[in-house]
């Protein structure tokens, strides 16, 4: 299968897509070796971020296996990560 | 590996060959445009400054001109004052003197018979400079030589997975050979100044990295400004950038693996070797320019959205990993390292085409900023004009 994103480090708990993503596509990345797919739930650009863990809104979401901001509320994996749902802190 | 270079006097090398014209304070800038527009192979520099500035930003608008005239790249200089302003002949001729003992000349317009006076005075010195310039020979350089600036601008994701990586891979062999690699853009370190202080090569370079991040942050806090509403910009955010601290976890990979040597204030000269961090804006122009000033014989500017920047002085690659942006604008745009997001080129391998690039850019190679004189210039300062 094609892969349409990029994981970065290991702990990173969303992936970016490399193709225009459409709600319902799969999108494919590699992890340590191994292919993981998962399904987009919604539409997500290109070059932007996909979660492929649950968060619950606080937590701390990763990228480049490093910390990159807290969600601003709850989101699931498949879900596209942006300003709506990720910010630098809490109050944002 | 080796470039063809200009070794100077003062022991600096050069991957250019300028005749620089400069006006002491902008008031003058008319001046010196017309004289580097008469005289062939001259070039313009423009300052922004010169004039009604606090002394702690005059002594920064000082330290960073005198670097751009000391950078190896500069044959020598005119600079073209007005006569009245604040910084006067003598700051600049010590200024400069400290820096290098390379030909300098001044002239004040209001002591020179007006605009077609001065005009006429300065083309004959330029027209002498380049005179001497063209007896200087390019020679054999090592690495070790060079002093490679790291920069990125209009960034989107593909510059943290791509052409920042790309670069981090570059700048590490330009390391490992002897030579010197410097990061800047201060604000775009919040979020990953840990990562930075475990790189320092001893705990007091690192801390002092760490610092200048946090001190960064705390500068604008202090009067009441978030460094967060200006940085991601809209367009980093449209294009997928989320927070500062995904941007910054994505610019540092520019400056690859290797431990930082030194931490240098804003435009101060590079006198180390190895890679350096200088605590500078994240204007991409000021940070460019304080890079040169520094030092810096060639820039090396990753962008995700494309930009025309350049200087006067050393020659600005743009790279990008965005396979798009280098369709779109490839008339601003240098090196495409977009073949490592699509997994059909590595990280490694495009860094060796990159240092190849950069060491024929050294050797003389135009890049697109200059074929399109993109002589860009700012200068940062703390206080507003006063």
């Amino acid at each position: 299968m094609k892969i349409n994103g990029i994981y970065s480090k290991p702990g990173d708990t969303v992936v970016t897509v490399t193709d225009q993503t459409h709600a319902g596509d799969v999108v494919s990345y590699t992890s340590e070796g191994q292919q993981v797919t998962f399904v987009a739930v919604n539409d997500v650009p290109k070059f932007h971020k996909m979660a492929i863990e649950p968060k619950k809104k606080g937590e701390t979401v990763k990228k480049y296996g490093e910390r990159i901001g807290v969600a601003l509320k709850d989101f699931a994996p498949g879900e596209h990560v942006h300003t709506h749902n990720l910010g630098s802190r809490e109050e944002d | 590996m080796k470039f063809k270079g200009y070794r100077r006097s003062d022991g600096r090398v050069g991957v250019r060959n300028h005749v620089v014209v400069m006006p002491g304070v902008t008031c003058a800038a008319v001046a010196a445009k017309k004289i580097a527009a008469t005289v062939p192979g001259a070039v313009y520099m423009h300052n922004p400054n010169g004039c009604a500035q606090t002394p702690r930003d005059t002594a920064i608008t000082l330290n960073i001109l005198s670097g751009m005239i000391a950078n190896g790249n500069v044959y020598g200089a005119l600079i073209v004052g007005l006569g009245c302003e604040t910084i006067q002949e003598e700051m600049y001729v010590e200024a400069v003197a400290q820096k290098t003992d390379k030909p300098l000349h001044y002239i004040a317009l209001q002591k020179s018979g007006g605009l077609k006076g001065t005009v006429d005075s300065g083309v004959k010195i330029v027209q002498e400079l380049i005179q001497g310039a063209e007896i200087c020979r390019r020679v054999d350089c090592d690495l070790s030589d060079l002093i490679l600036g790291l920069e990125c601008g209009g960034s989107d994701p593909t510059s943290g997975f791509s052409a920042n990586s790309v670069l981090g891979a570059a700048s590490d062999a330009v390391v490992d050979s002897g030579g010197t690699a410097v990061l800047t853009e201060t604000p775009e370190a919040i979020g990953a100044e840990h990562i930075l202080r475990e790189r320092g090569a001893t705990p007091e370079v690192g801390q002092r990295i760490y610092d200048a991040v946090k001190n960064n942050e705390k500068l604008f806090l202090d009067l009441g400004m978030d460094v967060r509403s200006a940085n991601p910009s809209p367009g980093n955010k449209a294009s997928g950038i989320t927070t500062l601290e995904e941007k910054s976890l994505g610019c540092i990979h520019k400056a690859g693996a290797r431990p930082f040597t030194e931490s240098y204030s804003y435009g101060d000269m590079i006198d180390k070797k190895g890679l350096m961090f200088m605590d500078t804006t994240a204007y991409d122009v000021c940070s460019t320019v304080a890079k040169v000033a520094g030092g810096a014989q060639v820039v090396v500017f990753t962008t995700g959205m494309g930009t025309p920047v350049g200087t006067a002085v050393a020659p600005v690659i743009k790279m990008t990993g965005n396979r798009d942006t280098y369709k779109n604008l490839e008339d601003i745009l240098d090196f495409d390292s977009s073949a490592s997001i699509y997994g059909e080129k590595t990280t490694e391998e495009l860094g060796g085409e990159l240092l190849e690039y950069i060491l024929r850019v050294a050797s003389g190679e135009r890049v697109k900023a200059e074929i399109n004189e993109a002589f860009d210039m700012a200068i940062n300062q703390f206080a507003s004009y006063c």
